[in-house]
């Protein structure tokens, strides 16, 4: 047979068929691997079985957690290598990625640092694993008593936590100390004296107004709405009196007033703060990282004074100053279908000890809390502390309130009311219409949205 | 007589049936070749779109574990949801308007990268910029650009006219921004397909015209366009799906706000499916999507076959 003999057609048949069952065979072949290291290899030594977790953080907290792991030494001495996984600051980004990872079987996550839209969202779709066996004895001592009540409502579900949160965050009253003292006006404690703002700094020639916020629809509107109706003395979702104060008394300060810059409701919080950096805002409320960036070398030019950003309590409304504001937090989580959950359960443990929290608030605001531990290891001098022991001593901090749906609940509440404050309906309609799409979507249980 | 069939020393053709084996041989090569791309196209869109279907009769629900089949229920509450139809009706708008904007703003555009100047082959690269930045990074800086305090549009409107613009409180103008950022966006694009038509053209055409005494307009009028026209509707068609499923540039320009006014489907999808965790409803309205694609498909395509030009 000569050695050059061209390839027939039925030979090319043969060696491509026979490659391409080949090649789906090899491709097969890793699922089959998967499977057989699910089970423990016997006579495999624990050493050598795969001790190295992913943690799921914020990019602005990496370096805050990484700190935490070094100064703790926690990798030499538990053996389990952390691998921080930077996630996204949006939901749906990561409810797209954990969704169809979990479906899959899998987690891009061991461990997940995540907020109160994942929780209620991700907890109701029973990806999370219950925590309750993993906490410290002396956990539900040291953490405050708003922390307690704040954790049964947004972190736990059939009765078990799946959830501990490491910071505690709370809209906070922001104001110009340095413009109040030279006009000589006292800080507004009540929504009239709110209202009355509108007077004292309100300049359409300069483009100052008394206050601003970030009422961009997407989690920044329903943030504002859920805070001036605790102020109210109600729970939004519920629609009822207290609601309907809450929103005609925003509507008044945009639209009659002139106290509240009503391009509030295109503004992000990104454009919400650079108005205040650009001495165009005298009040208004903010997160606590607001604090943060005011020092930050980003803005080291602006900031000459703490009066710059001083924080006074917020403005007492009809409920009265027990729900002057809430807090809301983000915490850790194990998520069921997590690749390596026996070694994650052990770092879990670890992380939300007494000791380990302490540690953790001493890299930076991230970790900073009212856990009773973390407050006495705390400098008393720093801005944050002297804001939480403020505001705790105050008795102003109520829970945020909840609805099981959060999202498709905050979602309703900002459509129709961001119609309303745009005169695309008027009031009646709209809280007709709000009532009637949160009823489609079935009750909340009644503990759920009772706010403390 | 002898029987033909049982003497062997006559062959007898037998009429069968199946092709013969060099046939089958090249169908059988033809199947193997094709078939890696057929499976992944069944794959990733006969299975997905089947599904999408199936699901659509369902009330799947992650978040309360609900999936049983329900008929045409998804269908018969869309109607009762505000944000539905609120989202329906301005794709509606978006759709009509961004389209016809961008085939008039396209041509225009393509006209003048036509014409013979200097600086002509800089003209032209620099025109496709704006198709080139991503969907949603358009849709982020435009929010900048369009604020009232540090966006430079509203900046100059009110250096120059004393207006003091807040554009997205307002539902019309927001609707409007949407529709000219998208044309912003992708008229550029249009221009570089009709300029690409424009210069297959023959010249004579334009000179016999101008010899007959034809202005320019009458010149664009009834020469160009109708030499362009197939192009024209094509791109309209591609125009209209594109803005059918477009999703991105709401999403970072206005996130559907003021209210719902500047909602379109496609966003009502995105929400309900990965923020509400409905799968059962995101998918109708995926249905629903699919079939205004398929309508608008089908009017396309006998609106190209009648407009088919012979020269």
């Amino acid at each position: 047979m000569s050695i050059s003999r061209k390839l027939s057609r039925r030979d090319f048949l043969k060696v491509t068929g026979a490659g391409v069952a080949g090649a789906a065979i090899a491709a097969s072949a890793p699922g089959i691997a998967a499977a057989s290291a699910v089970s423990k290899p016997f006579g495999v030594p624990m050493l050598l079985q795969n001790k190295t977790i992913n943690v799921g953080i914020l990019q602005s907290a990496h370096d805050q957690m990484q700190a935490l792991l070094d100064s703790t030494g926690y990798s030499k001495q538990s053996g389990i290598d952390v691998n921080l996984v930077i996630r996204s600051d949006t939901k749906e980004t990561e409810f797209a990625k954990i969704t169809s990872a979990v479906q899959a079987g899998t987690s891009p996550y061991d461990v997940l640092d995540f907020e109160d839209e994942l929780a209620t969202t991700l907890s109701r779709a029973g990806y999370f694993v219950g925590v309750d066996d993993l906490l410290p004895k002396d956990i539900w001592d040291d953490l405050s008593p708003a922390m307690t009540a704040y954790t049964k409502v947004w972190s736990t579900l059939n009765g078990e936590t799946f959830r501990i949160v490491h910071n505690w965050e709370m809209p906070i009253f922001w104001y110009r100390k340095d413009w109040f003292d030279a006009k000589g006006v006292a800080v507004p404690k009540t929504w009239e004296d709110v209202a009355g703002m509108g007077k004292v700094f309100t300049d359409s020639s300069t483009g100052v107004w008394a206050t601003e916020d970030g009422l961009m629809k997407g989690a920044f509107l329903n943030v504002y709405l859920a805070w001036i109706t605790l102020q109210a003395g109600g729970n939004p979702f519920d629609v009822g009196d207290a609601y309907k104060t809450a929103l005609q008394y925003i509507y008044d300060l945009m639209h009659s007033d002139n106290t509240m810059n009503p391009a509030s409701l295109q503004n992000s919080y990104d454009q919400q703060n650079a108005d205040y950096f650009a001495d165009k805002v005298a009040f208004m409320r903010q997160w606590p990282y607001f604090g943060g960036l005011a020092r930050s070398d980003a803005n080291k030019a602006w900031w000459t004074t703490e009066d710059k950003a001083a924080i006074a309590l917020p403005p007492v409304g009809p409920g009265g100053v027990g729900g002057s504001t809430y807090a809301a937090a983000w915490g850790w989580g194990l998520i069921k279908t997590a690749p390596n959950l026996d070694a994650a359960k052990e770092f879990y443990s670890w992380l939300v000890s007494t000791d380990t929290a302490v540690a953790a608030s001493k890299t930076g605001e991230w970790f900073f809390n009212a856990r009773k531990s973390v407050l006495a290891a705390s400098d008393p001098t720093n801005w944050l502390v002297k804001q939480v022991q403020m505001y705790t001593d105050a008795g102003a901090i109520g829970v945020r309130p909840f609805h099981p749906q959060f999202v498709e609940a905050l979602t309703i509440l900002e459509d129709n009311a961001s119609a309303y404050f745009t005169d695309q309906a008027n009031l009646d309609d709209t809280l007709s219409a709000t009532k009637d799409q949160l009823a489609a979507l079935g009750s909340a249980t009644p503990e759920a949205t009772a706010s403390s | 007589m002898q029987n033909v069939s049982t003497n062997p020393n006559i062959a007898v053709k037998r009429r069968s049936f199946l092709p013969s084996k060099n046939i089958q041989r090249r169908y059988l090569l033809f199947v193997i070749l094709v078939a890696p791309a057929f499976l992944l196209r069944l794959a990733t869109s006969a299975y997905p779109i089947a599904q999408t279907i199936l699901l659509s009769f369902t009330n799947l629900d992650l978040l309360k574990n609900t999936n049983s089949y329900i008929g045409l229920q998804n269908y018969a509450n869309m109607p009762k949801n505000p944000s539905v139809t609120g989202s329906v009706s301005f794709t509606i708008i978006y759709v009509l308007a961004s389209t016809v904007l961008n085939l008039v703003v396209g041509m225009g555009i393509a006209q003048l990268l036509n014409a013979n100047f200097r600086g002509r082959w800089f003209a032209r690269t620099i025109n496709l910029i704006p198709w080139a930045i991503p969907t949603i990074v358009a849709g982020y800086v435009f929010r900048w650009l369009l604020d009232d305090k540090f966006g430079l549009i509203p900046v100059w409107v009110q250096a120059f006219t004393g207006a003091h613009w807040i554009v997205f409180i307002n539902p019309n103008a927001s609707r409007l921004a949407v529709i000219l950022v998208q044309v912003w966006k992708d008229a550029p694009f249009m221009a570089v397909i009709f300029l690409a038509g424009m210069q297959g053209v023959p010249l004579d055409l334009y000179e016999a015209a101008r010899v007959d005494g034809a202005n320019a307009w009458q010149r664009f009028w009834n020469i160009t366009i109708p030499m362009i026209k197939p192009l024209v509707i094509t791109m309209g068609i591609f125009r209209l799906i594109w803005s059918l499923a477009s999703f991105d540039l709401v999403y970072g320009l206005t996130q559907g706000a003021p209210g719902v006014s500047t909602s379109v489907l496609a966003l009502q999808i995105f929400q309900q499916g990965i923020d509400f965790f409905k799968f059962g409803f995101a998918s109708s309205l995926s249905v629903v999507l699919l079939i205004l694609v398929g309508i608008v498909g089908l009017i396309a395509l006998r609106l190209y076959r009648r407009a088919d030009i012979a020269y």
